[in-house]
């Protein structure tokens, strides 16, 4: 059951991520994905194996869904917060945008709980949020980055020529 | 539990933090052929996908193989992933510079296979791989060469965007 729900959700928000208007070019976006893919696997490798702070499933359908979740849908709802982001210029609506990814993060960790994908020892879904939200701040972090590289590229660029 | 191979800081050490010293020492070294964010996306491929395959086979309920001394996670294993960067970064860069077209292709991307192959080999020979669990090493020249396949549909993605 874990599985097809997870898999349906994946490609719903392949859809999504693949159909909304970006602001951030396809080089930015992938930079984006792999610094996120690359943060997941570290977090939840660490707290498995190193911190033992949750446990992951050892049966494989139910640890396709945990990669699923660490590899496309963790980084692909990061990527489309960050260009509804520089989309929205109303602080009000950015928080609503905010609100939505960070629900649907924890509503992910809950489905996994409940799937018994994870099982907490010394973790919390507080916690959890927690790091949902540093994974948004990240993303944020690193596009306006990606943004100051690029612009000071092409003056460099500009000088050159 | 934790498998325990040798707890010295030896080859394997060694053989990591050297190899990725060199390798960046090549980067710094070659003349450039792509943007700094053309680069770093390049450079982040390798690290994002060694880390992806290397945290989801070495790790339970698959857990085929160990990295460098004993089977927890280790700041020198995330290094060893890091050092995975260089290499797609000159993968790509050759791409590039010989121009690679057409059947060429095919040529390029066995000749890197069985390159990635051998330094596969080494690695095991200085204790940084243990495939003691079962793992062969012929399963990852078809990874090797998928990758490598990928990472040229991705700067081929890159170019024309």
């Amino acid at each position: 059951m874990a599985l097809p729900i997870c898999m349906t959700l994946t490609l719903l928000i392949i859809y999504i991520a693949f159909f909304i208007k970006k602001k951030l070019s396809f080089l930015h976006n992938s930079i984006v994905f792999m610094i996120i893919t690359i943060i997941s696997k570290n977090y939840i490798t660490l707290m498995t194996m190193e911190f033992k702070l949750f446990k992951i499933a050892e049966k494989p359908s139910l640890f396709l869904v945990l990669i699923l979740n660490r590899d496309i849908i963790i980084p692909l709802l990061i990527i489309i917060c960050i260009n509804l982001h520089f989309q929205i210029t109303k602080w009000s609506k950015r928080i609503i945008v905010y609100l939505i990814i960070i629900g649907f993060m924890q509503m992910m960790d809950v489905l996994l709980k409940y799937f018994g994908v994870i099982h907490f020892i010394n973790w919390n879904l507080l916690y959890a949020l927690v790091v949902n939200v540093t994974y948004i701040n990240i993303g944020l972090g690193i596009s306006k980055l990606l943004f100051v590289i690029s612009s000071w590229e092409g003056q460099r660029n500009d000088r050159n020529i | 539990m934790t498998v325990i191979y040798e707890k010295s800081f030896n080859y394997n050490e060694w053989f990591v933090i050297i190899n990725f010293i060199i390798m960046l020492l090549i980067i710094w070294k070659l003349p450039k052929q792509f943007s700094i964010l053309e680069g770093t996306a390049h450079f982040l491929y390798g690290i994002a996908i060694g880390m992806f395959f290397d945290h989801t086979i070495s790790v339970k309920p698959w857990d085929f193989y160990d990295v460098n001394d004993d089977s927890s996670y280790q700041l020198i294993d995330f290094l060893s992933y890091v050092a995975y960067g260089p290499y797609s970064y000159i993968f790509i860069y050759l791409y590039k510079k010989l121009n690679i077209k057409g059947f060429t292709h095919i040529i390029y991307v066995l000749l890197w296979g069985c390159f990635s192959v051998l330094i596969e080999w080494v690695s095991i020979k200085v204790g940084l791989f243990h495939f003691d669990k079962g793992y062969k090493m012929y399963w990852s020249f078809p990874i090797y060469i998928f990758v490598q396949s990928l990472q040229i549909i991705f700067y081929q993605i890159i170019k024309r965007s």
